[in-house]
């Protein structure tokens, strides 16, 4: 739901749903304990952090027409970590996607899942490492990408302090920056009578409550037409420069037309069969990626920002990668280089 | 002549061909032959011109015939009436109101050449062929393009001077519907109009409503079923109204009268339901559903996109259940939604508890200790399925009568779209 629509309908729960309190029957579950006891009392729907458990008191009136104060366990309680990979896969044209997922020692929670929706995977070469699961399923969704990717842990998750660098697809599409949402393990929640719902005090606060921690990563992203076809690609790069990555504050405004204008330049040159035209655009643009980060074609883990590095880069290093990943991966099949 | 005709046939230059077709068993024909062109009027007052004689209509003598067979009916239905764009209408006073401009019938060319062109006998059935027009083809274009071919059959009651009726119309709807509407929700532009001799009339209307029983999924019926409300229901004609949809879907009967009694009464139906649910199907091997009852025989209703979600689902758990000894069942699948969505009634009280199960996007599995459940070994495994394809595993514990919790029950309440009110039609408005 757009930020825009959550804070609409928050304020029309306030304006709807004045502080008062209603009495009536209900069952409290303990915050501590997790036991219930039933009890007559003033109920005030909506819900409240635990500041101790780091939980929320989810207080609501049940469809049977009494109350419930349940304990839920956000799936927040974690500080993950995530680098993403992007490399050209051995003999061809496909690409490989992996991430390594760390969580702080910090986190309370165990990690347990880490989703995003991508474009494409290419069948049987979704790698999950020991104890995950991974899934390329399709949206059958009204919005967002078409196929949704996950791994999730078969038991529990990984702890605090550790790390796990097994997570890999294989896609043909080209990458570009999306969430990844982690959720840490949470408790399963036990909704007495049913859970809020949408339209109620609990259940408006409950639906913008965002129950993950996001991420940003390399994903497939940008549609890649079999046989290769270089308008297109070009397009859907420019695209998601345009929509994507400027929405997400990943690109300077000062330095996205620029961006946009080397993209328009090289797309003309592809449509007018102006191979040498293109490659110079596409060489210009690179170089204009490499002045904001000297490494961004140097295959590291790093895509985190230098923080100290002045003047501050005009791109995020993890975009300017994708980017360059994607502007060398045109030229390459431009120029016909399987190696 | 102050009777009813209950049909008149009128036309002219016309060429038919085509095969008999037997009359149903006791249907009254009324047909004319081409001599009626040659009169001055078709037999209604609202098709009369001024040589009609003031306030009613009178048919040709000899004329019109009433007869148990008819030779031409075929040309009406199908035959060069087809090819002529020729349209059968169901409902002749709708499609009246709402074509102004094919008021041209009410000056046929009386002796004009084509009627002297028609041949054989031109019929029409009350029961099976309410209306035809070629209204389009005879008004636009210059006469040498007409097709020159208007037949139509007036099932309408002649209504003869002094005499008025009333008359219901609205936006359409499904089935011949004066509208539809989903459930809680409201639809205007519904109306009830009066005529006397065709000339409206500010008579007043006085309007009920109606659930019609066993309607929308539910398959019982008593007098606490909530009708819905109209607005206003009552007035002067001409009256426009809305209708406010109760939670439970079905077909809603509006009945019209006159205050006064005068104008007989008019029906219409407002059909209350979500679009587009279709059941699920019960022969995958996937999932086997349960929960239906004879008050709700249908429970299984979804969404396409639930559906798919579902299914999805279900084929997943099957592959990772499969080869457990011993042999763990596929998912047992419960109440989805009503046929038409609306309040899922589960104690046929017309009320819930069965929250947001109204619009065919979310489901209820099986998870207890009753038989088809999923074990509590699988449930992480489920969760993680369900998951995937960004649906809630919302694992929920009913309550009996005194509001107490209701273990042996629990189930996991799948919202197959997700919670988003956006995407996920969650919302019950009631």
């Amino acid at each position: 739901m757009p930020m825009v629509m959550r804070f609409f309908l928050l304020a029309l729960w306030c304006s709807a749903w004045p502080a008062h309190a209603e009495f009536g029957k209900g069952t409290v579950e303990d915050p501590i304990t997790r036991k219930y006891t039933t009890m007559e009392k003033d109920w005030q729907e909506g819900i409240v952090l635990h500041p101790e458990t780091g939980n929320y008191i989810v207080t609501y009136k049940d469809s049977y027409d009494s109350f419930n104060s349940i304990i839920f366990d956000p799936a927040t309680k974690i500080k993950p970590a995530l680098k993403s990979k992007v490399n050209l896969a051995t003999g061809g044209y496909s690409i490989t996607y992996e991430y390594m997922l760390r969580s702080s020692t910090e986190s309370r929670q165990k990690i347990r899942a880490l989703r995003t929706g991508i474009t494409s995977a290419t069948a049987g070469r979704l790698v999950d490492p020991e104890g995950w699961r991974g899934a390329a399923v399709t949206n059958f969704q009204s919005t967002g990408l078409p196929i949704l990717l996950s791994w999730s842990h078969r038991i529990s998750g990984l702890a605090p302090g550790k790390s796990e660098n097994g997570f890999r697809l294989e896609s043909l599409d080209l990458p570009g920056i999306a969430t990844m949402r982690i959720e840490g393990d949470a408790a399963r929640t036990t909704w007495l009578g049913n859970a809020p719902e949408v339209d109620t005090p609990a259940g408006i606060q409950m639906t913008a409550l965002k129950d993950f921690v996001p991420r940003l990563a390399a994903i497939p992203r940008i549609p890649n037409p079999t046989p290769f076809n270089v308008v297109a690609v070009l397009g859907g790069i420019q695209k998601h420069v345009k929509d994507d990555m400027a929405s997400m504050q990943l690109i300077d405004p000062a330095l996205l037309p620029l961006i946009d204008r080397g993209l328009t330049q090289a797309n003309t040159a592809a449509q007018g069969g102006n191979t040498a035209s293109l490659l110079h655009e596409i060489k210009n643009l690179r170089q204009l990626l490499k002045q904001e980060h000297a490494d961004v074609d140097q295959d590291n883990d790093s895509d985190d920002d230098d923080k100290e590095k002045k003047p501050k880069p005009r791109i995020a290093k993890l975009a300017a990668k994708v980017l360059d990943f994607d502007l060398k991966y045109v030229e390459k099949r431009v120029k016909g280089d399987k190696d | 002549m102050r009777r009813t005709l209950a049909a008149v046939l009128f036309g002219f230059s016309l060429l038919i061909t085509g095969q008999a077709l037997a009359a149903p068993a006791g249907t009254t024909i009324y047909w004319i032959n081409s001599d009626f062109c040659s009169n001055s009027c078709y037999g209604t007052s609202s098709l009369c011109n001024n040589k009609c004689s003031a306030g009613h209509c009178p048919a040709p003598p000899g004329q019109i015939h009433e007869s148990s067979s008819l030779t031409e009916l075929s040309n009406l239905v199908g035959g060069w009436a087809a090819a002529e764009g020729v349209k059968v209408h169901a409902d002749i006073r709708t499609w009246w109101d709402n074509n102004p401009s094919c008021r041209w019938i009410q000056t046929p060319p009386f002796g004009a050449p084509e009627c002297a062109a028609v041949s054989g006998n031109l019929s029409c059935t009350v029961s099976s062929t309410p209306w035809i027009e070629v209204c389009d083809t005879w008004q636009d274009g210059p006469r040498s393009s007409r097709k020159g071919a208007f037949f139509g059959c007036y099932l309408g009651q002649y209504v003869a001077s002094g005499q008025c009726s009333v008359r219901l119309s609205g936006p359409g709807g499904t089935n011949g519907a004066l509208a539809d509407v989903e459930p809680g929700k409201d639809v205007g532009g519904l109306r009830a109009d009066v005529t006397c001799d065709g000339v409206p009339s500010d008579k007043a209307v006085t309007l009920t409503i109606k659930a019609d029983a066993n309607t929308g999924g539910h398959n019982h019926d008593d007098s606490a079923r909530p009708p819905g409300a109209l607005s206003p229901a009552s007035g002067t004609s001409p009256l426009t109204f809305s209708f406010t949809a109760p939670a439970p879907a079905g077909d809603h009967t509006i009945t019209a009268k006159c205050v006064d009694g005068s104008c007989g009464e008019d029906t219409g139906k407002v059909w209350v339901g979500v679009k587009d649910l279709a059941p699920l199907s019960g022969l995958s091997g996937a999932y086997r559903l349960v929960g239906d009852n004879p008050a709700h025989p249908s429970n299984s209703y979804l969404s396409g996109q639930a559906s798919q979600v579902i299914s999805s689902i279900a084929s997943e758990y099957q592959v990772l259940v499969q080869l457990d000894v011993p042999p763990t069942p596929v998912l047992h699948l419960n109440d989805a939604s009503l046929e038409r969505g609306g309040i899922f009634d589960i104690n046929s009280t017309w009320a819930r508890p069965h929250a947001e199960h109204c619009r065919g996007t979310v489901i209820d599995v099986r998870a207890n200790d009753a038989a088809g459940a999923i074990p509590q070994g699988h449930h992480s495994e489920f969760e993680r399925i369900v998951r995937s394809y960004e649906a809630d595993p919302m694992w929920e514990v009913p309550k009996d009568s005194n509001k107490n919790p209701l273990l042996d029950l629990r189930h996991y309440h799948v919202r197959l779209l997700g919670e988003d009110p956006e995407k996920g039609g969650l919302l019950c408005p009631w």
